[in-house]
């Protein structure tokens, strides 16, 4: 590349040129852009115009009948005259008023001059004036301070002197207060002293009370938590109570089951011990027996039931001797298990 | 000729009837189940010491045979009551007495002659289960009204009518300076009254009663060979009813009594046969080479049992009179013979042959089958016409004896006689 530029020096300067010159034209048109932008945007906010003539009111216009009309006509006529007089009148007051405005604003305008003159000579005395009132403020001012002074001193003398009485006063006074004061603090201790004492007492009574009350409170909250305690123990206890009682019910209902069916055992071997025959009865006989007995375990009555095919008329009647045989019945193991009703199957 | 031979057996017969001698009975106390009963002896009233018969002695004795009972000592009643105020309960029931009999025996207005009052009483239940009252009673008849009692109070306890009425007809052989001779002889049930009926030199076999109990049909050799005959035991009759030609054995009567049965071989081979009693009209059952014979009757009369050796040994069969078919019955053991059907049906009894000869009875109901005594070379087995004992010949010591079984087996008893052997047992129908 070095060595292109150095072999064609003014070629490569005046393209090189070039392309700067290109590229400055594009710098500068990239900036000035914007303010063209600005003062269009000036031409814009300087364009709104407003009016700067008064409207006139438009023109009314009548519209007349001809031959009808003629004496309104003249009515009018007339009256257009009268207007018209009335206009020239009116023309010639105005012109006359023109007059006298023209001749007013001159006055005017002198008076204006005038007053002018005048004005400006009465600022200037006013400033005078001024200046002068203000020596004068001043003078009097620092006699007043001066007077004043005089004053201030008398006054300060006289406010010493009484403010010594005041202080005397004040001291006496305030020694007196301070008596009162101190009788009064004294009394006021000892009423205090007493007020405090009674509140202590009170105190001590509301904190005894306090304490009584607690003391009850605790006792009362011991006596229902022992209380609580106790009911609670109690239904644990009756829960308990209630459990063995079930248990025991339980265990008795079965005992007594198993009771009753030994007594009932008891009764059928019994019978079955004291069974005996003369006759030749099947070995698979069986019957039920059905007894009825007193409370001493005698027969009332017996009664062969549901028999099987083997029992023969012999070995019922034998059945019915073996529960006689067997009188009086095995008792109960238990009072209340006695049945006057038995019923069981028999099989020798 | 027959009739001369026949006038002097007739003689024999009464010359027999006027010789009594009553069988022995022992009795095996086997049994402990055996119910005690309280059999009170009856009050006596009357002129002499004692009363002509000691009827509780019998009905005790009746009692005690059946196996089942066990009538306690008179020694050892706590009481003996003869009316129903002075019976103690309680003192029984002590005793574990369940039942009571007592009584009274007074001497009739007419001498020789016995009024008797009996109570039956229900222990248990403190009651009377019946009482009875027989009214001029002669002294020979007393033991009958003790088996008369007897019977009510078994057919009570037992459900089962009493066979104590009964009587037995057996064959006795006796020896006399060397001489032996035998007697058909009708005993009471009990053993007491013993008549020889038919006495003779010769072999008298298979005695059969009538269904009425009044004629005995029987086989004798008084001939030189086998004949049936059958005599009345009033003894006003006698008649040869088989004679035929080869062997006339086994007789058995039908339970209707008009037909007898029989074991002929007239045709060749030992067969059966009826005869029709009114008729002499003969009915063959069986055909066959070989022998059958010792026909019994069914209960119901249509079916004979019988024993035949066809298969080799003897075995029971059975023929039905309406077809004729035969059916083999045992199937016990190698020999089987001389069937016996119980009154109910139910138990046909046989001589069994195992390790010797013993009775055995088959269940035709469950076909359960044993043997029932222990005995030696029994035989002749005969039902009780109540059906509970088995009367059968057995042989002791070389003697012939009799024996009864009750049909569970439980219960022996040994008959005898004093001098002499017995044997062809046959027990008597009821007498109504």
């Amino acid at each position: 590349m070095l060595a292109f530029i150095l072999r064609y020096p003014i070629s490569s300067f005046i393209a090189i040129s070039i392309h700067l010159i290109i590229l400055a034209s594009f710098v500068y048109a990239s900036l000035s852009q914007p303010e063209v932008l600005k003062i269009s945007l000036n031409v814009e906010e300087n364009t709104e115009i407003k009016p700067q003539v008064k409207l006139t009111e438009p023109m009314q216009t009548f519209a007349v009948d001809g031959s009808l009309v003629q004496k309104k006509l003249a009515q009018l006529k007339q009256q257009e005259e009268a207007k018209n007089l009335v206009q020239k009148q009116l023309e010639q007051q105005t012109e006359k008023e023109k007059k006298l405005l023209a001749e007013l604003k001159i006055k005017q305008q002198a008076e204006k001059k005038r007053a002018d003159a005048e004005r400006k000579k009465a600022d200037a005395e006013q400033k005078r004036a001024e200046i002068e009132r203000r020596k004068a403020t001043e003078a009097k001012r620092l006699a007043e301070i001066e007077k004043q002074k005089v004053v201030a001193q008398t006054k300060r003398a006289d406010a010493e002197k009484i403010r010594a009485e005041q202080a005397k006063k004040a001291a006496e006074q305030a020694d007196k207060q301070r008596k009162e004061a101190d009788l009064k603090v004294a009394e006021a201790k000892k009423q205090r002293e007493a007020e405090e004492a009674r509140t202590q007492k009170i105190q001590v009574e509301i904190k005894q009370r306090a304490e009584e009350k607690k003391r009850l409170e605790q006792q009362a909250l011991v006596a229902r938590m022992q209380q609580e305690q106790e009911q609670e123990e109690a239904n644990l206890q009756r829960r308990l109570a209630e459990a063995a009682a079930d248990k025991r019910a339980k265990v008795k209902k079965n005992e007594m089951k198993n009771l009753r069916e030994a007594y009932i055992s008891s009764i059928a071997a019994r019978v079955k011990n004291n069974w005996r025959t003369a006759a030749r009865v099947s070995p698979n006989a069986q019957c039920e027996i059905s007894i009825v007995q007193t409370r001493k375990g005698e027969i009332v009555s017996v009664k062969v039931l549901n028999c099987n095919d083997d029992a023969s008329e012999q070995f019922k009647k034998d059945a019915v001797n073996a529960v006689y045989r067997s009188a009086p019945l095995p008792e109960p193991p238990i009072e209340e298990l006695f049945e006057r009703h038995i019923q069981f199957i028999f099989k020798p | 000729m027959l009739k001369i031979i026949s006038g002097i057996l007739f003689a024999l017969l009464v010359w027999g009837s006027s010789a009594q001698a009553n069988l022995i009975i022992e009795i095996d106390q086997s049994d402990e189940d055996a119910l005690p009963i309280a059999i009170v002896p009856l009050a006596w009233q009357g002129s002499e010491l004692n009363p002509p018969e000691k009827i509780s002695e019998i009905i005790a004795f009746n009692f005690l045979r059946t196996g089942k009972f066990r009538p306690i000592n008179s020694s050892q009643m706590p009481q003996q009551p003869s009316t129903l105020s002075e019976v103690d309960y309680s003192q029984w029931r002590g005793m574990d007495i369940d039942n009571l009999l007592m009584g009274s025996i007074t001497e009739a207005e007419q001498k020789g002659f016995f009024n008797i009052d009996m109570f039956f009483l229900d222990v248990l239940r403190q009651r009377e289960v019946f009482a009875k009252r027989w009214s001029n009673i002669p002294e020979n008849l007393l033991r009958k009204v003790a088996h008369q009692m007897s019977d009510l109070m078994y057919k009570e306890l037992t459900g089962i009518r009493g066979a104590f009425s009964t009587q037995i007809a057996y064959v006795t052989l006796h020896r006399i300076n060397g001489k032996r001779y035998f007697a058909l002889e009708v005993a009471d049930a009990d053993g007491h009254g013993a008549q020889q009926i038919l006495r003779s030199s010769y072999p008298i076999m298979s005695p059969s009663w009538s269904p009425d109990g009044k004629k005995l049909a029987y086989v004798s050799f008084e001939n030189g060979r086998s004949e049936i005959f059958i005599q009345s035991l009033d003894g006003s009759h006698r008649e040869l009813i088989a004679s035929f030609k080869g062997i006339n054995s086994s007789p058995a009567w039908s339970p209707d009594g008009k037909s007898l049965s029989m074991t002929l071989s007239k045709d060749g081979s030992a067969d059966i046969y009826i005869m029709n009693l009114a008729t002499r009209n003969l009915r063959r059952l069986t055909r066959n080479w070989a022998i059958e014979t010792e026909a019994v009757w069914a209960s119901n009369g249509r079916s004979l049992f019988y024993n035949s050796d066809r298969r080799g040994q003897p075995q029971i069969f059975q023929v039905f009179l309406d077809t004729g078919e035969e059916r083999r019955v045992s199937f016990e053991g190698r020999h089987n013979a001389n069937p016996e059907i119980s009154p109910d049906g139910r138990y046909l009894v046989m001589v069994h042959v195992s390790k010797g000869f013993n009775i055995a009875v088959l269940d035709l109901f469950t076909n359960d089958f044993s043997v029932l005594t222990r005995t030696f070379l029994d035989e002749s087995p005969s039902f009780s016409p109540n059906g509970e004992m088995i009367l059968y010949a057995m042989n002791k010591n070389g003697k012939g004896r009799l024996a009864s079984v009750s049909v569970d087996g439980r219960i022996t008893q040994y008959i005898s006689v004093k001098s002499g052997e017995v044997r062809e047992p046959a027990w008597g129908p009821f007498k109504d």
